[in-house]
């Protein structure tokens, strides 16, 4: 695989990256030779976040690739349990307050009653209140305000 | 206790600070559901992400309270039904050969391509372990916010005399049918086919705002669950389950 690895321009990959977010495009894919790349953001909500399709398996360019997924990938290795994840019940957008001034419904190191509302999933234009499936401590929130997330996507960890 | 089955009840009232939060208090304090409340003016009313909704008298301000309404996979597909019916109360009222109405993704109301009407459901655990869900349905009948978002228009200027008492009734009916026909969600292929014969726009170009990006394509229909099925330029498929839609090109 590590001639493959090498093979992959990283730096085609970062510049797509760089493009996709300095346009405000959702998605861009490009085709050379028998390599076919595509980069999309994680903000786009039918489509995986960071994927590149190559011939050949290419798992470390994935990683180069990420950083427009960042925010979704980096929990999962940060040393967050994420068996305690409270997952999106379903797709949408994710809301951490009940309103784009108020205050979030929950904070890092705080403690919460099971029952307590902890954000807001909206789909279909219905703000799904989100309740902590048990008492425990919100010790990671895993997703941004107004990000869309996927079904069983993790949300933020209670412990 | 389930909501299912149950007579709907009505409670009109005066000034409130909007029916939704009306409706949310009423199920953190027990109430059965299938409870519709009105008010002649809300203080607060609220739109989608905390937008103001005007709410001077002469318009409908209505919102129906229902518990464990359905399980809450199928809930996906209530805000079509729900759009289903406020769409039939206003067709009702509108004159014969002026602007028709017509239902904007999910589940705005348009008359001639206008808005002229907002729902907006909310969900909420309650205590008990039931679920309350409410459905708030703000209709201009007589006055038009200062919406930049969209073209706004109100009833009385599509020449319908309706006044928001008699449209209430209308809607009324019409939800208790609609909900009758979703079923608890196994109705979803009835209510999806009267969503499309109301749809805004499909086949033409379409623009999403999401949070954080635009989609632009063509707007080829609704999936089973009733998120938006775009086609972009390069001919994927997009499906979306909430942001602003606007008809045309950016």
């Amino acid at each position: 695989m590590a001639t493959r690895k090498t093979g992959i321009d990283q730096d085609l990959v970062r510049d797509l990256a760089n493009i996709l977010t300095e346009t405000d495009l959702t998605e861009i894919e490009i085709e050379q030779d028998d390599l076919r790349i595509r980069v999309s953001r994680a903000g786009t909500p039918a489509a995986p976040a960071t994927q590149i399709i190559a011939p050949a398996p290419a798992p470390a360019a994935s990683t180069n690739a990420a950083p427009a997924a960042a925010a979704v990938e980096a929990p999962s290795e940060g040393g967050v349990n994420v068996n305690n994840a409270v997952t999106s019940p379903m797709v949408g957008t994710a809301y951490l307050a009940p309103g784009p001034d108020a205050d979030p419904f929950v904070q890092i190191g705080q403690t919460v009653e099971e029952g307590d509302p902890v954000l807001i999933i909206e789909a279909m234009k219905t703000m799904n209140q989100i309740p902590a499936p048990r008492a425990g401590k919100i010790t990671a929130i895993l997703v941004s305000d107004a990000q869309p997330v996927e079904f069983g996507e993790p949300l933020l960890v209670i412990e | 206790m389930s909501s299912a089955g149950g007579e709907y009840r009505h409670e009109a009232l005066g000034d409130l600070d909007s029916t939704n939060l009306e409706c949310l208090e009423r199920a953190r304090q027990g109430d059965r559901g299938n409870l519709w409340i009105t008010a002649n003016r809300q203080l607060k009313g609220r739109g989608r992400r905390g937008r103001g909704w005007v709410s001077e008298p002469g318009n409908l301000y209505a919102s129906l309270l229902l518990i464990d309404v359905a399980p809450q996979e199928a809930l996906a597909s209530l805000p079509l039904a729900v759009g289903v019916a406020v769409y039939k109360a206003i067709s009702q009222v509108l004159p014969p050969g002026g602007n028709k109405a017509s239902i904007k993704w999910p589940n705005d109301i348009l008359v001639g391509g206008k808005k002229v009407a907002g729902i907006l459901l909310e969900s909420e655990a309650l205590p008990d372990g039931t679920q309350a869900v409410v459905i708030g349905c703000g209709v201009d009948v007589a006055h038009a916010p200062d919406e930049v978002m969209y073209p706004v228009t109100t009833l009385h200027a599509a020449g319908s005399a309706v006044s928001p008492d008699e449209l209430f009734a209308r809607l009324f009916q019409a939800m208790q049918e609609e909900l009758a026909r979703w079923d608890r969600g196994r109705g979803i292929a009835a209510v999806r086919e009267a969503w499309l014969d109301a749809a805004e726009g499909i086949g033409g170009p379409i623009t999403i705002n999401l949070p954080d990006s635009t989609l632009s394509g063509t707007f080829r229909n609704i999936d089973a669950s009733g998120c938006l099925v775009l086609v972009d330029d390069d001919n994927n498929i997009q499906t979306v389950a909430a942001g602003d839609v606007f008809f045309g090109r950016p």
